[in-house]
């Protein structure tokens, strides 16, 4: 995909490579630009480099080779911390994340990290707080509560420093289809505010339900890089990295001509291409 | 990040029963605490890597500690010649005269390190970790304890690798850990040992349902063991050598006090 | 106690696991704190070679039924327990949870809490260790075992060294070794990759066909369950709100979206394709779909 000049970039890789120490090269020159707004899904199979490259994206690894640009400056001239507070990244396992007495207390520790004054802190807390619908919770010791809510905690907790860029790693993971539902809901209207999601996910449907852009890495190197919808019809491609995409993509594809490029991504969709109603003529 | 050194291989030290490397460990390791002469010393840590090269342990697998005990041993070869004077004298620095016989001695007490160092490292070369509990357990350590040491062995990695995942988690949520501040430093540590300590126990309550449902002290005294292994005739063989070079070395250098002759002035 | 063993031994029931009347809470954590029920006069049966899947929301109590079967609850536990279970005709509050072990086994939901061994072999034998096996018949079944869930050959790993679907497939050998009548899942793929929740449904498909084994499988992968179940049980909050077959099971979209579950999108499809021309297809897997859609 190349760069679209009429949106803002917040991060781009440019050939990027990454070569650990005991000598595996998990990255092997990825280009790719994520602009302001993108809901993006990740999508690969454990070893493909998703996890290297998005520790490139939030400065806890940097490249043996090639740039990162955050925000338009060069990722190695800012320390993690600062890029903390441009991009939010949310841990798969939330009690890495999570340590404090309080969720207050919590969803306090980032903003003054961020050197916010108080007054912007205890706002940044109460919204945090509103927004992920855990006010009751408040006074609680996160450790005591249900995994489905220490997994919104951790989330709040990266947002009340309101960075821009928010990247999840399997946030659904261990919750159960109304918990993931809600959680994903609130990940929408973060989206639908202007922020930049990039979500990691073996779950095809939770991509083609929720997300707008997609991209497929295997063995260190990006094979797919576009719509949701253009990615997730690539069936051949997608099965060469094992992935099965959801059923309706299976059936659609069955259905249809085999010239058709594109598959409906959700239910309804389905329904609208595939079934006509008997009233209809 | 684990304590396993081992090296699968099959040489005599491979084949050899877990009892006696644990027993041919203690012995070096004393032996290496005891030995006070230049020569000896010499003599002990060249035995010991001839024996880890005829168990085909290969030199990339044990040079770490080299590398490891490089600071350690420097440090002593400096310091030692300002506490102990013997010999021809080089220069004084202030009152204390750094001598040859100083300098000699700190080389003999770094061996020392080294040796001790191999020493207990040398049963981990040849034996699976599992086998060394295994062992214990057969020298009446009471199962549970080995049980216990096993699961600690086990889940070092894993905590290691909790470590590694929290910092990095802090530092994603904007923690920079200061580097001049030792007041900070220890402070920013505390999220990480209370997640270490949340996951400790998280995984205890899990593993103690896993230990249930397999039938964990069913039975005490009818319990089998898959792992086990007996003494053969190599392994009495291997006691016999340690107990008769024991019985020579104590009878010369302790009982009798034999000195080893002075070639260097 | 040997009296309920005895029964066992005689009892023709076709029920190998029947729950009576159960109701159950932990202990308050706080003194004279009442403390909510779990479960409320349960009553469940399950017969003798099938195979049960159980779905439900984060609490509904499915991971405390499972260590209610096997005993864990209220031997280990404590709380409130009132009821009985029957394993196999066996009074789980009469018996030790090591008898029960014998005949009742678990795969738990996190892999690396439930592999403390140090090798591979050892964790496979450890269930047989404690019930006395001999060291010879241990390793013959150790190797049996362990091709049957596809890791031969691998006796002397470290478990931190394996993937989560391979560590699961140990999980599931280390209480096949046991030889249970009674194998229970409890979300067996929660946060495995799509290769590690692909070799363990494999596994669990190899063993559905070839040992004769009743099977629990708790799993929130409404796909899957359907392709495999015989039988679909959906729990919340403590009660059974709905038990049939996979069939049924998922044409019941209101029942099911009170629940929180999601429905395999193929029967979704079903019912709005009913809904558009008045039809009563039932599908739970693709090939169904494709035999009417293609019309």
């Amino acid at each position: 995909m190349s760069i679209d000049a009429t949106r803002e970039p917040v991060i781009q890789a440019i050939d990027l490579e990454h070569t650990y120490d005991n000598g595996f090269q998990a990255l092997r020159g990825i280009d790719l630009t994520i602009y302001k707004g993108d809901y993006v899904g990740l999508i690969g199979q454990n070893g493909s480099g998703k996890t290297t490259m998005i520790k490139h994206f939030n400065g806890l690894l940097r490249p043996t080779k090639g740039k990162i640009l955050i925000n338009g400056a060069d990722a190695t001239t800012l320390t993690v911390g600062k890029i903390a507070k441009q991009v939010g990244f949310v841990f798969q396992n939330p009690d890495h994340q999570i340590f404090c007495p309080s969720v207050r207390e919590e969803l306090e520790f980032g903003p003054k990290n961020c050197g916010m004054s108080p007054g912007e802190i205890k706002d940044a807390v109460e919204d945090a707080l509103e927004s992920f619908r855990i006010t009751e919770f408040a006074g609680h010791p996160p450790a005591i509560l249900g995994f489905g809510l220490r997994r919104k905690v951790s989330l709040a907790a990266v947002y009340s420093c309101h960075p821009t860029v928010f990247i999840m790693d399997e946030p659904t993971v261990g919750l159960d289809h109304r918990s993931a539902r809600e959680l994903l809901d609130i990940v929408g209207e973060l989206n639908r505010n202007g922020d930049t999601i990039i979500l990691i996910t073996h779950d095809m449907r939770v991509i083609c339900e929720n997300t707008k852009r997609g991209i497929v890495l295997r063995n260190g190197k990006l094979i797919l890089d576009g719509t949701t919808r253009e990615v997730m019809s690539n069936i051949e491609v997608l099965r060469q990295t094992q992935i099965r995409p959801p059923q309706v993509i299976e059936l659609s594809k069955e259905l249809s001509a085999p010239d058709v490029a594109e598959f409906p991504l959700n239910v309804d969709e389905f329904i609208n291409e595939f079934v006509k109603t008997k009233m209809v003529m | 990040m684990t304590l396993d050194f081992y090296v699968k291989r099959d040489s005599w030290m491979h084949r050899l029963d877990p009892r006696v490397k644990l027993v041919l460990a203690v012995v070096l390791m004393v032996a290496a605490m005891l030995v006070r002469d230049f020569w000896l010393n010499l003599f002990l840590l060249v035995g010991m890597l001839l024996m880890l090269a005829s168990a085909q342990i290969p030199a990339n697998r044990f040079q770490w500690v080299f590398k490891l005990t490089v600071p350690v041993t420097i440090m002593i070869v400096i310091l030692w010649p300002f506490f102990y004077h013997s010999g021809p004298c080089f220069f004084y620095v202030g009152p204390l005269p750094i001598t040859l016989g100083g300098i000699i001695d700190g080389i003999a007490m770094s061996f020392r390190i080294i040796s001790l160092c191999f020493a207990c490292c040398s049963l981990l070369f040849a034996t699976d970790q599992a086998k060394i509990v295994r062992a214990c357990v057969k020298l009446g350590m009471p199962y549970k304890y080995g049980l216990t040491l096993a699961i600690a062995l086990r889940y070092l990695p894993v905590f290691f690798g909790i470590i590694t995942m929290v910092t990095e988690a802090q530092y994603a949520r904007g923690l920079d850990i200061p580097k001049k501040n030792i007041l900070k430093k220890l402070k920013s540590y505390m999220p990480i040992l209370t997640a270490m300590l949340i996951a400790g126990l998280r995984n205890s309550d899990n593993m103690s349902n896993a230990l249930e449902t397999r039938a964990f002290g069913a039975s005490v005294e009818n319990r089998t063991y898959y792992s086990d292994f007996s003494m053969h005739s190599r392994d009495w063989i291997a006691i016999a050598i340690i107990a008769i070079g024991m019985a020579v070395f104590t009878y010369f250098f302790v009982i009798l006090d034999v000195r080893l002759p002075n070639i260097f002035w | 106690m040997s009296t309920s063993i005895e029964n066992a031994n005689q009892d023709l029931s076709d029920n190998i696991i029947e729950v009576k009347n159960l109701t159950y809470s932990y202990p308050a954590y706080k003194e004279g704190e009442v403390a909510p029920k779990i479960f409320d006069n349960l009553n469940l049966t399950v017969k003798k070679g099938e195979f049960v899947s159980i779905m439900g929301p984060t609490g509904a109590g499915k991971t405390t039924l499972c260590l209610a079967l096997n005993g864990i609850v209220p031997h280990v536990c404590g709380g409130k327990f009132i009821g009985d279970i029957l394993i196999n005709g066996m009074n789980t509050k009469e018996v030790t949870i090591s008898e029960i072990a014998k005949v009742l086994g678990i795969v738990f939901q996190d892999p690396e809490s439930q592999l403390f061994c140090m090798t591979i072999a050892d964790e496979v034998a450890f269930g047989m260790e404690n019930q006395g096996v001999p060291t010879d018949i241990m390793h013959e079944k150790v190797q049996k075992v362990l091709k049957e869930v596809g890791m031969t050959g691998r006796d002397d790993t470290n478990p931190f060294h394996l993937s989560g679907g391979q560590k699961q497939r140990v999980a599931i050998a280390s209480i096949l070794s046991m030889e249970p009548s009674i194998l229970i899942l409890d979300e067996p793929t929660s946060g495995l990759d799509p290769i590690g929740k692909k070799e363990v449904f494999s596994v669990v498909d190899r063993l559905k066909r070839e040992r004769n084994m009743t099977i629990l499988m708790i799993e929130q992968e409404s796909e899957r369950i359907a392709e495999f179940s015989d039988r679909v049980i959906l729990l919340n909050n403590g009660h059974i709100v709905a038990d049939g077959t996979p069939r049924e099971i998922f044409a019941n979209e209101e029942g099911l979206r009170e629940c929180g579950i999601s429905t395999p999108q193929v029967s979704e499809i079903a019912l709005r394709y009913n809904e558009a021309n008045g039809t009563n297809h039932r599908f739970i897997t693709m090939d169904e779909a494709l035999d009417v859609l293609k019309k």
